[in-house]
């Protein structure tokens, strides 16, 4: 059966979730052969292997943390001519596209990112794609080479599928164009204990109803209770209220939980390009105007000052 | 000693504009006004930020790869400052793909002559985000891609990146490649003067032969992927919306145990 | 399109006509003392400004038939206020009754509701009242100043008007780097003026955009730096041209105009703030009023009476800088060693606010005379400076009108569509869509008109033109902004209601940089009756 290479995206060996659905994806069109790279690579190999990975090519040389990109490209291009694939699959985050696009232009393949979905067609895989913030739906396949695919979080439900996950080393010798790009210095952020954004089931966001830093908190309370990550508008992050990292529009993350709650955000198409192919969607808005009532499930017209706050205390009672 | 930037700029429909797809499955752009991408205009600013704090003589050159409109694009970018401009146009580049769209924009580039290529980061109609590191491979010089802050002396531009689990400090020989950012600083509003001096600037018209590219690497018919069917997503059917009268929060809670979020 | 032709003959029959009548009649009453015989004279030259703006909507377009359809709106309706004006009054104007019969069936034509319909219908969908006809430079322009104005001004309009705040200083500051108070200064002086075809038009396309964000705390500002620019310009000493030009265009040295009085206001020839020479110096006492943005100012522009002789009349008048700190809020003073002081209060009004405008008295001041400008030979010129100032300056106004009727369209489209009454959208009905057919007609002619004046100022003449313009659209605005808020319902009462502050604000157009009726009667009959 043709095998499919999938990138490892983890930290320190700890694997996150976008790359067990791209372990799904690939299922659907080969077994999943996966690259680990860097430190803690090996330690990638159990939760792999239980997703249906049958090899784990791991390589940890220093490369790959202290210069950017390529090294990693041609880690991948090394697996690629050890492996022969159908396909090979990466998840859609910044990095990961680049690596992906520079691997198929040195392969001579076509490359898709963002896909949302995949499938296994008559003359290659077929990738879905969704565009023009979120109007339109397309499929697509790679014409020329093995497609190279890049798919966003949350596109697929994990499964469980136990597979041999055997652990080889991946032989890569770097080219000088591997240390082009010289990491010269790195302050992790520190951890909120809440799920990241992009990868999150459920995103709470504030907007500029919250009016102030200091009126998140309530957001902040409402996500915990559901174990959600926290997202902000653009006008909440340009006020200085909330971290640009956690900013969900078309300049910000791209989002798609099963669901998103929004409050006090208008809904204008900057915010709505970057959520709106979430599943089920929730607004709180003084204003019964602002068109996120056009995309929501359910929606509250009223001041978020009282509805967020009884909302979480609500959430919190039904748990018990 | 002197510095050569060119700056990449795109054409792009208006994200409050109707977009949809012709009947070849290209984006249909006709209709609909475009402008500068908002994100290249933040690439402009840092290369002339860069220009203005550069010891020597700067020049930059803003590129574009698009329709006759496009110079509008150029345009803008002349008014807020920069010196030259190319625009690459021809009807061979219709349907062109990411991978065609670097060649184009990797040949432009080396024609031109260029210390530093500075990139926004994604355009706002297509979210790829992946042409500036094609280009980075196809020239072959060091990508420093996603800065917030950037700054260029001695031969070496080095830049601040802030990623979501960490503050990055990169460093990169020139030649090299940057994309930037809207974190990275304001984009300056076109002068009075800038408008009327924008007139006089150089704009250079090139197409496919200028570049040696052949008519089949680039276009739908030379696009290493293909779009089988667009469909538009059908409309979301209206949901409940409900006043709060007191209780507005305690009902919303009900609907996310309805739906088993709780 | 059958129709498109046909509006448009019929449109320019109907301008043909009402040409012919402005003139018979302008020729008719060329006899009479408009200063006695107002009232025929009044009508005249207001229904000549109508004429003249319908008449550029017609040549302002391509022939496409939204503009037909706007142009013979325009036109009817124009025809229809003309024969309002004349009835009972024929004999008086010169023209027999039976002239406007010819236009019957066009007029009807273009007073149609079905007409006005199809034209409500496209402005409903694109809040434009027509196609702007824009060279790519002009674009250009206009989107960078509407982007201005979205991202800094708009946010902070109602907040200045509500609270009566200053302008910030990020505005003037944006504005300054972008180079809107050099407009008029030459470039060799550090201003962007090389007597370019275009400049004029550039000036009304960014009054226009930052006009529409609000008429006092933007679309006004680069009206004075205009004047005195000019006057500076025209008549200064070239020490004083290095002097005072470079930080105006700038946007250094911000100005304010103090001419008007309390006793004198249209009749400005009258003055009576006294200069007199003491050494080196020229000592200055008296009371101007409405001197707006004198308290930010660095340099005020003062039209006094340095020749005590006042048979001489206008010909005693000569202007000087003063120089002044800046100063925020509603009231300020200053003083010299030797006792000399300037005071200035903020009068309260309804509307126009962010500038401020001043009563400014004056008690023993000095200034030196080598501010005085043209110095020696400036001597008595002040009134003709002034004056010249005052084409660039009507066109400026007209094309602040243009902005604040924008706004209120646009609103009144928005609003008309959302709201429901009786089952039905606003936009729904016929009356609603009668109303706006014809707003978005008179912005149209208005927008055309001030167009052709710029290009005729440019070309050394269009004051008449500036004069009409400045007319029409001051009035216009009035009516456009009533009927947008009228639309609105009670909301439209509401401070919290944008349109509000638009129907206070256009209030002063009419009042304000020549008013109403003296520029009817004193610049364009009489202009029309010469010849």
């Amino acid at each position: 059966m043709a095998e499919v290479l999938v990138y490892v995206d983890h930290v320190d060996g700890a694997v996150r979730k976008p790359t067990l659905e791209l372990l799904t994806l690939a299922r659907r069109i080969g077994e999943p052969v996966a690259v680990a790279l860097g430190a803690g690579a090996a330690d990638t190999a159990a939760a792999l292997a239980e997703h249906g990975a049958v090899k784990v090519l791991t390589d940890d040389a220093s490369e790959y943390a202290e210069y950017l990109v390529v090294p990693k490209v041609e880690a991948l291009q090394a697996a690629y001519e050890a492996v022969s694939p159908a396909a090979v699959l990466v998840p859609s985050s910044a990095e990961g596209k680049e690596i992906a696009a520079r691997l198929a232009l040195r392969i001579g393949s076509g490359v898709i990112t963002d896909a949302v979905d995949l499938e296994a067609g008559d003359e290659g895989p077929v990738a879905t794609q969704s565009v023009f913030a979120a109007s339109f739906t397309t499929k697509s396949r790679v014409v020329k080479g093995i497609p190279v695919i890049t798919v966003k979080p949350n596109s697929v439900a994990v499964g469980a599928a136990p597979a041999a996950g055997a652990v080889e080393a991946l032989a890569v010798s770097f080219s000088e164009m591997a240390t082009g790009t010289k990491l010269t210095a790195r302050t992790p952020r520190e951890s909120t204990g809440r799920p990241e954004l992009t990868e999150a089931a459920i995103v709470v966001s504030g907007g500029r109803g919250v009016n102030g830093a200091e009126n998140f908190p309530i957001i902040e309370a409402l996500a915990d209770s559901l174990g959600a990550a926290v997202g902000a508008s653009r006008a909440a992050v340009d006020a200085g209220w909330y971290p640009h990292t956690n900013q969900v529009g078309q300049t910000g993350k791209s989002v798609s939980p099963q669901l998103y709650i929004a409050n006090g955000i208008s809904g204008a198409i900057q915010h709505r390009a970057g959520m709106q192919t979430s599943k089920t969607i929730v607004a709180v808005n003084k204003d019964a105007e602002a068109p996120i009532f056009e995309l929501v499930d359910y929606g509250v017209v009223g001041d978020l000052f009282d509805v967020v706050p009884q909302l979480t205390e609500e959430i919190n009672t039904r748990k018990g | 000693m002197s510095l050569r930037i060119v700056v990449t700029v795109k054409y792009v429909p208006d994200a409050t504009g109707d977009r949809h797809f012709a009947d070849d499955l290209t984006v249909d752009r006709d209709d609909v006004d475009g402008l500068l991408s908002e994100l290249d205009e933040y690439a402009v600013e840092q290369a002339l930020q860069i220009s203005e704090n550069f010891d020597d003589d700067v020049e930059v050159t803003v590129l574009t790869v698009g329709p006759e409109d496009a110079k509008d694009a150029l345009r803008k970018a002349l008014s807020m400052g920069a010196d030259k401009a190319i625009h690459v146009e021809d009807d061979d580049l219709h349907g062109t793909d990411a991978i065609g769209t670097s060649l184009v924009l990797a040949k432009a580039i080396e024609k031109a002559g260029f210390d530093l290529v500075v990139s926004g980061m994604a355009s706002t109609d297509g979210t790829g985000g992946i042409v500036p590191a094609l280009v980075a491979e196809r020239l072959g010089v060091p990508q420093v891609t996603l800065l917030s802050e950037v700054s260029v002396g001695d031969g070496v531009v080095t830049g601040r990146r802030d990623g979501d689990a960490a503050t990055e400090q990169l460093e990169a020989q020139l030649p090299a490649l940057i994309s930037v950012t809207d974190r990275s600083g304001e984009a300056r509003y076109p002068s009075f003067k800038g408008i009327m001096a924008a007139k006089k600037k150089p704009l250079e018209a090139w197409d496919l032969s200028d570049l040696d590219i052949a008519a089949d690497e680039v276009g739908l018919e030379g696009a290493w992927t293909k779009v089988e069917a667009a469909a538009a997503r059908p409309a979301r059917t209206a949901g409940t919306i409900v006043k709060d009268e007191g209780d507005g929060g305690k009902q919303l809670a009900a609907f996310l145990a309805e739906r088993k979020f709780i | 399109m059958l129709h498109t032709s046909t509006n448009l003959t019929s449109a320019q029959s109907i301008v043909d006509v009402l040409q012919a009548v402005i003139e018979k009649s302008a020729a008719h009453i060329a006899s009479w003392a408009t200063d006695e015989d107002q009232t025929v004279a009044y009508d005249l030259a207001s229904m000549s400004s109508a004429v003249a703006a319908a008449a550029e909507l017609l040549r302002h377009g391509t022939g496409e038939e939204a503009e037909a359809d706007l142009a013979l709106v325009y036109a009817a309706d124009v025809a229809a206020d003309l024969s309002g004006r004349l009835t009972g009054r024929e004999a008086l104007w010169g023209v027999a009754p039976t002239e406007l019969a010819g236009i019957a069936d066009q007029v009807a034509a273009g007073r149609d509701p079905a007409l006005l319909d199809r034209v409500a219908e496209r402005v409903l969908a694109s809040s434009e009242a027509g196609p702007r006809h824009l060279s790519e430079d002009l674009q250009l322009v206009r989107s960078t100043f509407r982007k201005f104005a979205e991202d800094r001004i708009l946010p902070v309009a109602e907040r200045i008007h509500r609270e009566d705040e200053d302008i910030p200083a990020e505005i003037i500051e944006g504005l300054a780097e972008m180079g809107c108070f050099g407009l008029s200064i030459p470039a060799e002086y550090g201003g962007s003026a090389e007597g370019g075809a275009d400049e004029l038009l550039s000036m009304v396309v960014v009054t226009e955009e930052l006009s529409q964000a609000s008429l006092g705390a933007a679309g006004s500002l680069i009206t004075r730096p205009e004047i005195i620019g000019t006057a500076i310009a025209r008549g200064g000493t070239e020490e004083q041209k290095q002097r005072w030009l470079p930080g105006i265009a700038a946007g250094e040295k911000l100005c304010g105009v103090a001419v008007t009085e309390p006793d004198y206001g249209s009749d400005v020839a009258g003055v009576t703030t006294r200069a007199v020479r003491d050494g080196d110096d020229w000592v200055l006492t008296g009371v101007k009023t409405w001197c707006t943005f004198a308290g930010r100012a660095n340099y005020l522009l003062v039209l006094a009476r340095t020749n005590e002789d006042r048979t001489v009349g206008h010909r005693g008048l000569s202007l000087f800088v003063v120089e002044k700190p800046s100063f925020p809020g509603h009231e300020w003073s200053m003083a010299q060693e030797g006792g000399g002081t300037i005071e200035g209060r903020a009068i309260r009004t309804l509307g126009y606010r962010g500038m401020h405008s001043y009563e400014v008295r004056f008690d023993r001041w000095r200034v030196p005379a080598t501010d005085l400008i043209g110095m020696d030979d400036g001597l008595g010129r002040g009134f003709y400076l002034q004056m010249q100032a005052f084409a660039n300056a009507r066109l400026q106004t007209a094309a602040r009108a243009v902005g604040v009727m924008q706004s209120a369209l646009g609103l009144a489209v928005d609003y008309t569509r959302e709201r429901s009454v009786f089952g039905r959208p606003l936009a729904g009905y016929q009356l609603t869509r009668v109303k706006i057919a014809r707003m978005a007609a008179l912005v149209a002619a208005c927008r055309a008109f001030a167009f052709s004046a710029a290009r005729a100022v440019t070309a050394n003449g269009g004051q008449l033109e500036a004069s009409q313009v400045k007319q029409l659209a001051c009035r216009a605005a009035e009516w456009v902004t009533r009927e947008a808020q009228q639309l609105h319902g009670g909301y439209g009462y509401a401070e919290e209601y944008t349109v509000s502050r638009l129907f206070v604000d256009a209030r002063v157009l009419s009042i304000f940089e020549g008013a109403d009726e003296v520029l009817a009667l004193r610049v364009i009959a009489r202009q029309l009756t010469k010849a």
